[in-house]
């Protein structure tokens, strides 16, 4: 990489010695220098007597581009926080040791000064924004640093150019797409003229495309800008093939570090870190062990291309016929239908249509996924079967009558709903009293109220936390508290809306674990997400949604094998659809499947 | 009902490309005539004036509507007032008044338990008539407060909030004032948004926001707020990190990148503006009465 790195060392930069922002093709420079450091970082939280971070050692070359990975409350975000200063000059608590950028001590350097050198995008972009257009929003930091108007307009439509958003140059921010927001954040931090960028998390809110968008920005950033970029994802699928260098994280400490191949191809990660392994590198590793591969895949395309397409063609003839899933719910005749919508219209206020003549029916006991980028309409329709919203054309019957005669509140004894923001549903001090409150409105006697919120405290192991204050709780305890609040209602339906963003392996999995007892008995569970591995793994149906309209709905293998519907929809097809057609085999939605399939095995450690 | 009120019309029109502050001082002899003018003829004919801008500067139909529901219920209120106690107030300043209907004589009204006392005492012991002078001056109020509206509104709707800003910023206005502002307005539509997503999901969980008694919708609110600022504060915390990383209090003097140069057109039309300014404050002092101009 760093014989494309094309930093000028004498360009003209306020307070720096470089232009990064204007392209300049040097002749092939090999120079490993160290641009960040760390020595013996030791952070406790203010009030905390635990340590955050743990002697933290670290060295970031020059023009890397670095992954940190870890679970949630590893120390992740607060690494940010100190490398980019903001501890100890800002957040208080107790840091020891050292952080080195670019030959600055970050205590010795206010932020504004340490901003020029280490930019930071946080995880929420649209809390960061505080402009009303783009433009306004990327000019904030050179305008505060008082640089000629000049100045400022080069350094703003070079960073336009470097995220590709002059298009969008005067649109309002509150406007904007969530990559789009992504992009102008990186932007605004680019017009500092850093030599690092610091993300962390930026694809948690995001789809695929919006993914997409962001990792091809942050390799054009790198490669051809030569900042150096550190990235702090636990979604890997999405990363590997872009990080030159990893770093994983547990409990305050890094426990591995170097290069990427080598990182993830050593350990058991899901045991180690709670992260979900790579399908690729699942496989392979199987794959490896049984002498029928000789290198382990970190990427889908990596694994494409050392796979001899006809290595399991025998296996495949068996196999043809394949299905590891048995058809869960019951078929949605008229009989059984729990909600059935018939040519359902929906438009916002501006007229722009939301939803398209929709027809779905619900029956008890299935797992649907519906699917689809944002802006596909997948909210829409929830919060309409849900009762939130009034469509402008069709009908939603709820076991056979008509939604729009009922209010919202007699609508929630039968379908509940979790919105995808839990900060907004949680509104009662403690969690005892957030799980009562429905109940309560359902106008039960005080035993049954008493007796609902017991049983739901323990089915979802939430008792410890009874008289905690749910606004004090982590993201994925919350998201379980917003789903209890809404199960102690006894509802037929459950509509769970994006219940695995920011969330991350173990808790999806302990969550989809609990739902799945709920939905064997009766429930009907719908969820919406542009996760597609996620509908892979344990959906009964899938519905895949794509500018109001549903494009397909059914079995998951027979519609997440079709690759083109899916990309025509902006989604990725399962990483292990590519791996099974990689080999020869029919279209397999897990790596679990594979291996069953082949050799009768279930679950494959990473 | 109110979405697209007091918001920015995207459009490329004459109005829009006036500087922000030529249309703030257009604002001046606007409302100057509106406070001043008594008749009817001459407020119609303002008002017209100011509806003639907002075609000018395209403003789509869909966007009048909000004005004109506000426009209609708030005169309702002026006519109530005019048509009922305009005799109780002004009777005694503007001498006799045209009498169409007796509602209440003040016998009438002495002789009632409860409503008698409150209506003498609004009505000054004068009793509640049905007046053509209290319907004129319920015309002229409408008809002021129309102009009000529109105009100011005219500003909003041409006018992008960030150049309503610096202008405020040219005029002296600190700018760590109106970056609050700013920042205010940005998070407008992210607030409103949440506020209707925690009264949902509450109605969600079995509330009925129609069957709440005064007590229970004082609770809701609570909820309501508390939980929203609860929202804000967080968003707050983040929003002050991604400012400080961004050199926002760095000692520099800030400078604004957006310029609102002052074009040849708008001097000249600045110009005439005060000419007008100028024009209806003489036609005030000197010909209050001639003109209908009085204050």
């Amino acid at each position: 990489m760093l014989e494309k790195s094309t930093r000028q060392t004498q360009g003209h930069r306020y307070g720096n010695t470089w232009n990064c922002l204007e392209i300049v093709c040097l002749s092939p420079v090999i120079r490993m220098t160290t641009i960040l450091s760390t020595e013996n970082l030791y952070y406790t939280h203010a009030g905390g007597t635990d340590y955050a971070l743990k002697n933290i050692n670290l060295e970031i070359e020059e023009g890397d581009f670095t992954l940190i990975a870890g679970p949630t409350g590893s120390g992740k975000s607060t690494l940010a926080l100190c490398l980019t200063g903001l501890i100890p000059q800002v957040i208080g608590g107790d840091m020891k040791g050292r952080v080195v950028v670019d030959g600055k001590d970050t205590k010795q350097y206010e932020v504004y000064q340490m901003a020029q050198y280490i930019g930071l995008v946080f995880q929420n972009a649209e809390n960061q924004l505080c402009s009303l257009d783009v433009e306004g929003e990327i000019s904030f930091g050179p305008e505060n640093l008082g640089l000629p108007r000049a100045e400022i307009e080069r350094r703003v439509s070079a960073a336009l150019n470097a995220v590709n958003l002059n298009d969008l140059r005067r649109k309002y921010t509150f406007n904007l797409s969530g990559g789009e927001k992504h992009k102008t954040v990186i932007a605004s931090s680019l017009s500092m003229l850093p030599k690092i960028l610091v993300l962390d998390e930026p694809f948690s809110e995001l789809d695929p495309v919006g993914c997409r968008e962001i990792l091809q920005t942050l390799k054009r950033l790198n490669e051809e800008y030569g900042i150096t970029v550190i990235l702090i994802e636990h979604k890997l699928e999405h990363v590997l093939g872009f990080a030159k260098s990893a770093m994983l994280l547990k409990d305050g400490e890094i426990v591995a570090s170097g290069p990427t191949s080598e990182v993830f191809k050593q350990g058991r990660l899901d045991e180690w870190l709670d992260l979900r392994v790579p399908e690729a590198l699942k496989l392979s590793k199987e794959l490896v062990k049984r002498g029928l591969m000789s290198n382990l895949a970190l990427t889908t395309d990596e694994f494409e291309a050392s796979m001899p397409p006809s290595a399991f063609a025998q296996a495949s003839q068996k196999i043809s016929n394949y299905s590891s899933r048995s058809y869960q719910g019951e078929k949605a005749g008229s009989e059984n239908t729990v909600i059935r919508v018939e040519g359902l219209s929906y438009a916002y206020f501006d007229g722009t249509p939301a939803l398209k003549d929709v027809n779905i029916r619900i029956a008890p006991r299935e797992f649907i996924t519906i699917l689809g980028s944002n802006g596909a309409g997948k909210t829409t329709l929830a919060r309409l079967m849900a009762g939130q919203l009034k469509s402008s054309k069709g009908k939603i019957y709820l076991k056979g009558e008509d939604v729009a005669k009922q209010g919202k509140a007699d609508l929630a004894r039968v379908v509940g709903y979790t919105f995808q923001n839990p900060d907004c549903q949680l509104f009662c001090k403690t969690v005892r009293d957030e799980i009562a409150f429905g109940p309560r409105h359902l106008n039960l006697e005080k035993e049954e109220v008493e007796v609902r919120v017991e049983n739901t405290l323990r089915m979802m192991q939430l008792e410890q936390f009874k008289d905690r204050d749910p606004q004090t709780l982590s993201r994925g305890q919350k998201i379980g508290v917003a789903v209890a609040s809404v199960l102690a209602m006894k509802p037929e339906v459950l509509i769970l809306d994006e219940p695995t963003l920011g969330q991350d392996f173990r808790r999806i999995r302990s969550l989809v674990s609990l739902l799945k007892s709920m939905s064997s008995e009766g429930l009907a569970l719908v969820v919406i997400t542009h996760d597609v591995n996620f509908a892979a793994e344990h959906s009964s149906r899938v519905v895949i949604m794509k500018d109001g309209i549903i494009l397909l709905d059914g079995e998951p293998h027979a519609i997440l094998s079709q690759e083109d519907v899916l990309r025509s929809a902006n989604l990725e097809p399962p990483a292990s659809v590519r791996l099974s057609r990689a080999m020869g085999l029919p279209p397999l939605l897990t790596v679990d499947e594979i291996t069953k399939a082949l050799w009768g095995l279930s679950e494959v450690k990473g | 009902m109110f979405q697209g009120l007091f918001q920015y019309v995207d459009n490329d029109s004459a109005i829009h490309r006036l500087n922000p502050l030529v249309k703030l001082f257009l604002l001046v002899p606007i409302l100057l005539m509106a406070i001043a003018a008594t008749g009817i003829v001459t407020l119609f004919f303002v008002l017209s004036c100011v509806i003639m801008l907002y075609l000018l500067a395209r403003i789509p139909r869909s966007r009048y509507r909000a004005i004109l529901v506000i426009i209609l219920v708030s005169s309702f209120s002026f006519f109530f007032f005019g048509l009922f106690f305009y005799f109780g107030f002004y009777q005694q300043a503007e001498g006799s008044v045209t009498v169409w209907l007796w509602i209440f004589r003040p016998e009438q009204a002495e002789s009632m338990p409860i409503l008698g006392p409150i209506i003498l005492g609004l009505t000054g012991g004068r009793g509640v008539v049905v007046a053509q002078e209290g319907l004129i001056w319920g015309t002229v109020t409408t008809l002021k407060f129309s102009i009000a509206l529109f105009s100011g509104n005219l500003m909003i709707m041409t006018t992008k909030p960030k150049e309503i800003l610096l202008s405020l910023n040219k005029m002296g206005v600190p700018v760590k004032l109106t970056f609050v502002a700013m920042t205010a307005l940005r998070f407008v539509p992210v607030i409103m948004e949440e506020w209707y997503t925690i009264l949902n999901a509450q109605q969600a969980r079995g509330l009925k926001i129609r069957k709440l008694n005064a007590r229970s919708v004082f609770e809701v609110l609570t909820t309501t707020i508390t939980t929203l600022i609860v929202n804000i504060i967080k968003r707050a915390r983040i929003l002050a990190l991604a400012m400080e990383t961004r050199a926002f209090g760095a000692n520099a003097k800030k400078v604004s990148y957006e310029e609102m140069r002052m074009t040849r057109r708008d001097k000249i039309l600045a110009s005439a503006i005060f000419a007008l300014t100028a024009f209806i404050v003489g036609l005030m002092l000197f010909y209050p009465y001639h003109t209908g101009f009085t204050l």
